[in-house]
Order: C-alpha cells, then structure tokens, then sequence
C-alpha cells in the first residue's frame, strides 16, 4: 500500500487574557509540555511547529504579544478530532476561557497538505484569513465543515 | 554520511519580505556550513518561487533543525517546507558511489 500523499494541517490562534506569566495561566503553562506530548504520542500525530528552546510555539507571536498560535500535522481529520476532542485534551478545552480571550471567528483552520510538506505560520495566517473571507473551501475548511482528502 | 535537501516555497512578494532577515538567514547558513551541515544553499531564478538548501548529516534532522530555526521560515518569507533524502551516487561527495560496470 502507499502512503498517503496528503496529510492535514491545523492552525489557530488565542489570545491570552493575561500574560503567560501570570498567576491565571499558571495551569496552562505547567500542563503545556503534557498536552504537546500527548498530541505526540497520539495515533495520526505528524508534526507540530516548536522554538528549538522552548519545545512549544509559545515564542512565536507573528500576530502580537497577546496571540498565541498553534500549527500542527495529522494524518486526517479523525485523528487531530480524536486528539483534540477524546484525550484529556479536552479537559484544557473546556477551561480555555479562564486563559484566552472570546477568539475572533474564525480561529482555527484546516487544510490538506502534501504529505512531508511543513507549513510554515504564514502559511497558516493565509489560510485563516482565506476562511474568513470567502467561508470553508477545500483550500480552508474547519471541523464544521471538513473536506475529503483530495 | 547521507544527503538531504530542504526545499523552500517562498511568499509571492518573496524579495520585499525577505530585506529584514536576510542578514541573519545568511549568518545562519553560513554557520551551518561551517559546522559541515549545509554545502550549497540559494533561491531558485527566473522565478525566485523558492529555494533548495543541499545538507549532510546522519539523518533529516540536520536540514529539519535549519528550518524550524531559520528567519525565512519564522518570520514569513517561506510558506512551507520539506525535506527529502537525496542518495547521491555521482561525483566527489556522493554518499554512496556508484560506478558503472
């Protein structure tokens, strides 16, 4: 069998409502590592953007000091669904307004991706801001809407 | 010792975006081929859509680490990347010479 000549993709943003170092993201920060290691050791996990110092992409703030940003690579829409909605994931989900500010719409976008390619945040900004403007597309899509690989 | 080349696709406005970090890309690659990492790297011509940066190492890692690291990458000049294995078998530093019968 082959393998798959496309994988997924997955971008977001958050705004922090208060700064990393602060009392009220003490919880986020101290089970970041755990989340970032579950994803990895989860079935379908490909690749997700690090700083090289810190293992995780809280460094990285193209969008402003308050915005955090998450790039990701699944194997497909099940997967990343299953890592972000079956784990404990899902836990810190639920508890994300007592970190991150009401998030502008969209906030998370997907896209299939030829399989061993890394795209890079401004890839992912495109792609967010494609979702906005013009609604799901193949080229931009979300878990409302998720479209076969290609 | 193995060969790897990471492929770049650059922004459209790829020569405008790249002016503030050019400098610090340079002094990057230029380190890594002091360390013996990186032997050739430059952007594709006519057109400048990407570039291919020829590393070697005992795995991807070594052009992976160069990515995830490189200005280009972080700050917008690079859409996306990838890496592939190259098994060079012609020339001087061919990894795994071959020679005809």
């Amino acid at each position: 069998m082959n393998p798959p000549r496309w994988e997924l993709a997955q971008f977001n943003i958050a705004r922090l409502a208060a700064p990393l170092d602060s009392p009220q993201l003490t919880d986020f920060v101290a089970n970041l590592a755990t989340l970032n290691a579950l994803a990895e050791r989860s079935p379908g996990f490909v690749w997700r953007l690090q700083d090289e110092a810190a293992g995780d992409a809280t460094s990285l703030r193209p969008l402003g000091p308050d915005v955090l940003v998450n790039l990701s690579v699944w194997r497909d829409h099940a997967s990343l669904r299953d890592y972000v909605y079956r784990t404990e994931h899902v836990e810190f989900l639920k508890r994300r307004r007592e970190w991150f500010a009401t998030p502008p719409s969209p906030a998370l976008v997907l896209w299939w991706t030829p399989a061993g390619e890394r795209p890079a945040v401004e890839e992912g900004l495109r792609r967010l801001a494609r979702l906005a403007e013009a609604g799901p597309c193949v080229e931009a899509f979300s878990f409302a809407r998720t479209f076969p690989m290609p | 010792m193995r060969h790897f080349i990471l492929f770049y696709d650059f922004v459209p406005d790829y020569l405008t975006r790249r002016e503030p970090w050019r400098a610090e890309h340079l002094r990057l690659g230029w380190a890594a081929h002091e360390r013996g990492e990186l032997v050739l790297g430059g952007a594709f011509a006519e057109p400048a859509d990407g570039a291919a940066l020829l590393f070697q190492g005992e795995s991807a890692a070594v052009a992976e680490r160069f990515a995830e690291t490189d200005p280009y990458v972080r700050e917008g000049v690079v859409l996306r990347w990838r890496v592939r294995p190259w098994t060079t078998v012609i020339g001087a530093q061919a990894s795994q010479p071959v020679h005809p019968a």
